[in-house]
């Protein structure tokens, strides 16, 4: 699919209702020669690295130019291990982002060539009154407020997370990579909508569900937004056809294995053996349904207890999540 | 107050222990979780005051072997572990019921204060609590070794995965087999001091298979790098599984089993 050009990007800010000025300007390659021309704003400039992981995967930050973005320290807290994160190929960028060299801007993720692209953003964005990115090119820069950008990013299905890049975070053994849940699993189909919601808002999007459902139903049913990053288990759990299913097959593929074995006589001693092999680990998964069940049937409750009206309490819970998420923990 | 770190990294180790601890299949409606810093107050602190009462500062330097440079958190921790035995420090789950059983599964390292505790039970009018003792499996070192989380070549990690799993077994695990190939099948290997079996007989489900491994190893037909191959898989199979489950354990989850709540299906 071709690239959108400047002037479509332009057409669609102004088709959301979006003011924004351009300012033009010769074309500049780099952050320094960009604020010679348009320093004047009082803006804080913004810098966009395009950047890509040993197993492909691609990732835009955008961030004020003044922040400091440790490339090294950000691959460890994304769990990519040190030295993680590369610079992305040139043709990487004409490929999946369609910007030429020196114009990398979020606004290049309108294009569906880079739906899997995963956006951080600096924290420091939300108390901006107004960002400075380019219009997909160079050779002028668009001045947008905070709130408009994030318009824009709901446009184009993408919802802000944002990362104090600056925030200093041991990653060890006991201190899992905090940035972890960004980072997408390989496996699943590109054409998600959604590829940065941390495992915690997994569970906000059941919670959705469920405050609106009847509990003690606990319908588990898959949400609307198809959220890309889940675990094996996550996926079983979240619905009971799939879990169901999953019991199933396990349970055939022991019964043909042992079918095959002759040496096993009876009926009851393949019907043990098969339970022994396969029962504790189905057990482990079956409890961690009713305890995944329980937990959104609790999160429900205190919703409901502290009596607040159900909208404000969906939005105040979607923001501790995701704050919870953020900060990597919640004391 | 062992270990030297602050308090908002023990309660955040704490919470990273708990979402292990519910990876092993706990079930909510019959499990609470609490953390001594939200938790100690109200009948829990009564307790701890009644236990205290009990104990003398000698008592506690004989049995802890604490010194005049120990610092008073330590001094004063015992009472601390033992209130738990207790079912009136938990009003919630059992009321003000004196009449309820305590079973402690604990390592061996923590049998003093259980056993202070015991002593002080019936002086204020509870049950004893019964204990049951888990041994402690060797590092990979062998016996000579500890087991230390500064060391990861010491131990398997729940977080390694199947390279680093069996890299450390390869590399690190003390074999008690022969030197050499022919020595090994003269000989068999020393199954007292070979760590790979005294692993399996840890985490290797079958008893027919373990009993099976120990014989042919041990009399040399079996060769050490095929144990280590079976101790492998089944590490990385249990460790596997426990990945998983853990990645489904939520901050929410781990709230919910820490809520202060009745839990009614508790003995059901």
């Amino acid at each position: 699919m071709a690239a959108v050009s400047k002037e479509a990007l332009l057409s669609r800010l102004q088709g959301l209702g979006i003011n924004s000025i351009v300012h033009e300007h010769p074309v500049v390659m780099t952050v320094e020669e960009q604020s010679k021309h348009i320093g004047h704003l009082g803006t804080t400039l913004s810098k966009n690295l395009f950047l890509k992981d040993k197993k492909g995967r691609l990732y835009l930050v955008s961030a004020l130019a003044t922040t400091t973005v440790d490339l090294k320290a950000l691959s460890q807290r994304l769990g990519l291990g040190k030295g993680g994160l590369r610079m992305a190929p040139e043709d990487a960028l004409q490929e999946i982002l369609k910007v030429p060299l020196g114009s990398v801007t979020p606004f290049a993720l309108i294009n569906p060539s880079s739906r899997s692209v995963i956006l951080l953003l600096d924290h420091q964005y939300q108390n901006q009154p107004k960002l400075l990115f380019h219009p997909l090119v160079n050779d002028s820069t668009i001045e947008i407020s905070n709130g408009d950008f994030n318009l824009f990013l709901k446009s184009i299905d993408r919802t802000p997370s944002y990362v104090d890049f600056e925030a200093v975070v041991t990653v060890g053994k006991d201190q899992p990579p905090d940035l972890a849940g960004f980072v997408t699993e390989l496996a699943e189909q590109p054409s998600s909508l959604d590829t940065k919601q941390s495992i915690a808002s997994t569970q906000n999007c059941s919670i959705k569900e469920v405050a609106s459902a009847k509990f003690p139903n606990s319908k588990l049913k898959v949400p609307k937004e198809k959220v890309h990053i889940e675990g094996e288990f996550q996926k079983l759990i979240r619905d009971p056809q799939e879990l169901v299913n999953h019991i199933l097959d396990e349970t055939i593929k022991a019964t043909m294995e042992k079918v095959k074995d002759v040496t096993h006589y009876t009926d009851t001693s393949i019907s043990n053996e098969i339970k022994s092999q396969i029962g504790p680990d189905l057990q482990n998964l079956i409890m961690l349904f009713k305890n995944t069940a329980y937990t959104q049937g609790f999160v429900a409750g205190e919703q409901y207890s502290l009596g607040e009206d159900l909208v404000s309490a969906f939005a105040s819970r979607s923001s501790v999540v995701r704050g919870r998420s953020e900060s990597g923990r919640c004391y | 107050m062992w270990k030297n770190i602050t308090v908002e990294e023990s309660r955040r180790l704490a919470r990273e222990n708990a979402k292990d601890i519910i990876a092993c299949g706990f079930d909510v409606s019959r499990t609470f979780i609490f953390c001594d810093f939200d938790y100690v107050g109200g009948n829990f602190y009564q307790n701890m005051i009644r236990i205290a009462k009990c104990v003398t500062l000698n008592q506690v330097r004989g049995i802890f072997g604490f010194t005049g440079e120990d610092h008073i958190g330590k001094v004063s921790f015992p009472a601390v572990q033992a209130a738990p035995s207790f079912p009136t420090s938990f009003p919630h789950l059992f009321g003000d019921s004196k009449d309820v059983h305590c079973l402690i599964p604990c390592a061996i390292d923590q049998d003093p204060y259980f056993r202070m505790t015991r002593d002080v039970a019936p002086r204020i009018g509870f049950h004893k609590p019964a204990l049951i003792e888990s041994l402690f499996f060797p590092a990979l070192q062998g016996e000579s070794g500890k087991m230390s989380a500064s060391d990861p070549n010491s131990a398997i990690y729940v977080t390694d995965s199947p390279k680093d799993i069996k890299n450390k077994i390869n590399k690190y695990a003390f074999s008690g087999g022969g030197a050499t190939i022919e020595e090994h099948r003269k000989h068999g290997a020393n199954l007292e001091v070979d760590v790979p079996v005294k692993y399996l007989s840890f985490f290797l489900e079958s008893d027919e298979e373990l009993a099976k491994i120990k014989e042919e190893y041990g009399a040399g037909r079996m060769l050490t790098g095929e144990v280590k191959l079976r101790l492998i898989d089944v590490l990385g199979k249990m460790v596997d599984r426990h990945q998983k489950a853990r990645a489904a354990v939520t901050d929410e989850m781990v709230d919910a089993f820490m809520a202060v709540r009745p839990l009614p299906q508790m003995f059901s």
